[in-house]
């Protein structure tokens, strides 16, 4: 996206509710002066974020006050679940991280703006509709931008030999039909992890009854609430191993994955709650290893042991039949499948002996 | 008379040159109300100062030892 384009504002905007604000009042800098370059002294390109309430609060008060404590705002069960993992004793370990994960995990948050005026800034931001607000912002141009690198592509078909999630490819649903505005919206202060959250999206809104025992579909009946639905109707998705994180020389920071793999693994679930019972859940190696902060503090993650790092994930890939579920065998009696020992990196072993599957734990083989 | 007849021209032309530059002094004023609507909203001014931003603030980098993907 060219400059120009990024900065574009249409006159029609002008006759928009918010057009007709004065720009200064939201972006500061100064609509006086005719040299572009001291106008903008003290211009505040996103206004939404950390100080939404001062410019959306005016009129939509309610939703600022939530949205600026949702997860996308702050980011903040992956933060807790960096520093649960972290030498909790040691407070210029705690602060190092802190400023690290500011400096790397933060550039991927969301505002206001940034899904209704503007693409994220991860992006490099540029207008969505010429400074039109979009009521849904468009998954295209803002959520593919920080969940491209996984999730958004498994949903539209971007990974060879995986077909696109069926509800995009056949009912051409967007991100934004599952996971409504009061999601986003939603105040997350006391929310652990996102599955944790009241108004997270259920495959059961839309297919109700589907796993009562009355269900014509025999595997519903039978396997009920032991499995989460992705266990059986979800694909291979991509893992991340040996992420890290640094400054270089020039001061600016950078990533380094070396490792991926797309595959498919069942694991227990570790974080059984009444709506989410489920026994086995499909699992995903998160981006994290035991030195993934290693360049600012060495020994940072002592307690990396605590937190399983294959974590409990909804792949947005889902099909009617799937290679586990074609036959019952294909699933029942088939190792691979499931996460074991062998399947882990080193050091791995302790943070994940919860959601490991043991042998005995492996459905058996049943006559078909 | 004479008077008289001199007043109603000046009237005439002080009336004549409210009418003529009116407009004109208003837009000035119109334009000169938000320079940020006078760039943002015209794009072929918005492209030439556009290249002139480029000119001066070189691009956001990014470190060439990102690697990997994710």
């Amino acid at each position: 996206m060219e400059l120009y384009q990024k900065i574009y504002v249409e006159p029609s905007f002008l006759e928009s509710p918010h057009g007709e604000i004065a720009c200064e009042e939201c972006h500061k800098g100064d609509p006086k002066d005719s040299n572009w370059q001291t106008a903008h002294d003290n211009v505040v390109k996103d206004p939404t974020f950390l100080s939404a309430g001062q410019v959306c609060g005016d009129c939509h008060s309610e939703i600022v006050e939530s949205a600026t404590k949702s997860l996308h705002y702050t980011l903040k069960p992956m933060f807790d679940t960096v520093l649960a993992r972290s030498d909790k004793k040691n407070p210029t370990v705690q602060k190092v991280l802190k400023k690290s994960m500011e400096k790397h995990c933060s550039t991927c948050h969301s505002s206001c703006g940034q899904c209704h005026v503007s693409r994220p800034d991860y992006v490099k931001g540029g207008f969505l509709a010429k400074h039109h607000f979009k009521k849904t912002p468009p998954m295209d141009t803002t959520c593919a931008s920080c969940h491209g690198g996984r999730v958004y592509g498994e949903f539209t078909g971007a990974n060879e030999d995986f077909p696109a999630d069926l509800h995009y490819e056949d009912e051409e649903m967007s991100c934004m039909d599952c996971h409504k505005a009061i999601e986003f919206h939603a105040d997350g202060t006391n929310v652990k992890n996102r599955y944790a959250l009241p108004e997270r999206p259920d495959c059961s809104q839309c297919h109700e009854d589907i796993l009562s025992k009355n269900s014509k579909n025999k595997a519903h009946a039978s396997h009920g609430q032991k499995l989460a639905c992705q266990v059986c109707h979800a694909q291979a998705v991509k893992n991340c191993f040996s992420c890290h994180v640094g400054t270089d020389k020039k001061g600016l920071p950078y990533f380094k994955c070396d490792q991926t793999k797309t595959d498919f693994k069942i694991g227990l679930n570790p974080y059984k709650t009444l709506e989410r019972p489920y026994e086995y859940t499909v699992l995903r190696h998160a981006p994290i290893v035991k030195d993934t902060f290693g360049f600012y503090a060495a020994h940072a993650l002592t307690d990396f042991d605590t937190v399983p790092t294959w974590k409990p994930d909804t792949p947005h890939n889902i099909q009617r039949e799937t290679k586990q579920n074609k036959t019952c065998n294909n699933c029942h009696n088939n190792p691979k499948l499931f996460l074991q020992e062998k399947d882990l990196i080193e050091n791995e072993k302790m943070a994940n002996e919860n959601v490991i599957v043991p042998l005995n734990r492996i459905p058996k083989r049943i006559k078909e | 008379m004479l008077l008289s007849n001199c007043l109603r021209h000046w009237l005439i032309c002080v009336v004549c040159l409210f009418f003529f530059s009116g407009p004109v002094l208003a837009g000035q004023t119109m334009e000169n109300k938000s320079q940020c609507i006078n760039c943002h909203t015209n794009l072929k001014q918005l492209i030439r100062l556009c290249w002139e931003v480029e000119k001066i603030k070189p691009t956001v980098q990014a470190s060439d030892q990102t690697s990997g993907e994710g």
